[in-house]
């Protein structure tokens, strides 16, 4: 029996694999942030055995100063093995704006160091326009739906023809079942998933953005969702794939 | 030992990897997942350096943590991030022509599309990709002419 399309598929199917190029290198990542936080403990439990012998060993009487600064001393190894970690604390930097105007700052409005004021999106425009966007995904408007996205996510497809073939072949599975959802539990943090998009999200601010789910239920588990970052980009509302 | 480890892994990386990759995309039906999933078989595969036997074939291991991963993924590990749809480097005609095959092969279960891709395109035995798919030998084969069928239809 002939199999002219199996074959076919199969050939395309081995060119394109037969493409993929392995990464020089192999990943060996760094200890995971338990065993960070292990390292971490272990040095801060040893920077306590220090401390109880050197106390243990200092006469009753003698000034408490010295032992505090061996034990201050001994503390900087351990900061030093948390290093790694630096991201999680970068957030407490962060949030810094968010704990008020300094004495210094007049009451009367923001401080000029503020910056300008920021128009930031709301949960409910953001997921108005997943829905808008994806109805006319559903609704084979391809091209309206194009209009839609920023460009980092435009030069990811590379042209209206790739999106609309990717996306209608998609689509024609969703059938027009899906749920939208703004910032689902259990999902990846917005500077996360920025990092998906062409370009790193240059231009995108995360404060200001939404980060929506999109689910198909009638699509595989492996491949059922998708995931936006809705910004405000000069003063339009763009949609950036971020999966 | 941690210099052997060190060069068992690496050599298991350079002579593996296609079958790893390859077998994720045949299983997952796509390119960025099966590229995360490969690296993350390989960072299970670094973690694990000292405790796994080294004497025994490795990518039978690659292939099963793979898959596993492939199933926890998007159920239990949505922090991972899809990083492009397609590979950067492709031109369109190579994008277009990659929808096309995947849209095909859409059509089939996960186990038909491995077991025919394998079989025939990657010239596995039907015992190796039962072994990595977790199924029986005759299972794969009725999977594979199912997925002809399907195909030709």
């Amino acid at each position: 029996m002939p199999q002219e399309r199996t074959n076919r598929a199969l050939d395309e199917w081995r060119a394109i694999a037969h493409s993929a190029r392995r990464p020089a290198d192999p990943p060996r990542p760094g200890p995971t942030s338990s065993q960070l936080l292990s390292v971490v403990g272990t040095a801060v439990a040893a920077v306590a055995v220090v401390a109880v012998l050197v106390l243990a060993g200092r006469p009753p009487q003698g000034p408490a100063t010295p032992s505090a600064a061996a034990i201050g001393s001994a503390a900087v190894p351990s900061a030093s093995a948390s290093q790694p970690a630096t991201p999680s604390s970068a957030p407490v930097t962060m949030a810094s704006p968010t704990n008020g105007p300094s004495p210094m700052q007049s009451p009367t409005g923001p401080s000029p160091s503020q910056g300008p004021a920021r128009a930031a999106l709301t949960p409910a425009e953001a997921a108005a326009v997943v829905t808008a966007y994806t109805q006319e995904l559903v609704a084979g408007q391809y091209a309206k739906a194009w209009g839609r996205l920023g460009d980092a996510s435009k030069s990811g497809y590379g042209s209206l023809a790739a999106y609309t073939s990717e996306r209608s072949a998609y689509f024609a599975s969703v059938k027009g079942r899906y749920r939208v959802e703004v910032s689902p539990p259990g999902l990846a943090s917005i500077d996360t998933w920025l990092t998906a998009i062409p370009g790193g999200g240059a231009g995108i601010d995360p404060a200001g953005s939404v980060l929506v789910e999109v689910t198909y239920p009638l699509i595989e588990p492996s491949n059922q969702f998708d995931v936006y970052i809705v910004a405000r980009v000069g003063g339009s509302v763009l949609i950036f794939i971020a999966r | 030992m941690t210099a052997a480890a060190d060069g068992s892994y690496r050599q298991a990386y350079e002579r593996h990897w296609d079958d790893v990759f390859r077998f994720l995309l045949a299983w997952t039906n796509d390119w960025s997942a099966a590229e995360d999933l490969t690296q993350e078989a390989y960072v299970r595969l670094w973690r694990n350096r000292e405790r796994v036997d080294w004497d025994r074939p490795i990518v039978a291991w690659l292939l099963v943590t793979g898959r596993r991963l492939a199933a926890s993924r998007y159920q239990r590990l949505r922090r991972v991030v899809h990083a492009t749809h397609f590979d950067e480097s492709w031109d369109e005609a190579a994008r277009i022509r990659w929808m096309d095959v995947r849209q095909s092969l859409g059509r089939l279960t996960k186990t038909e599309r491995t077991a025919l891709l394998l079989t025939a395109v990657e010239g596995w035995s039907y015992a190796e990709v039962a072994q990595a798919v977790g199924t029986s030998d005759g299972a794969l084969r009725a999977a594979v002419s199912r997925a002809r069928a399907k195909l030709e239809v």
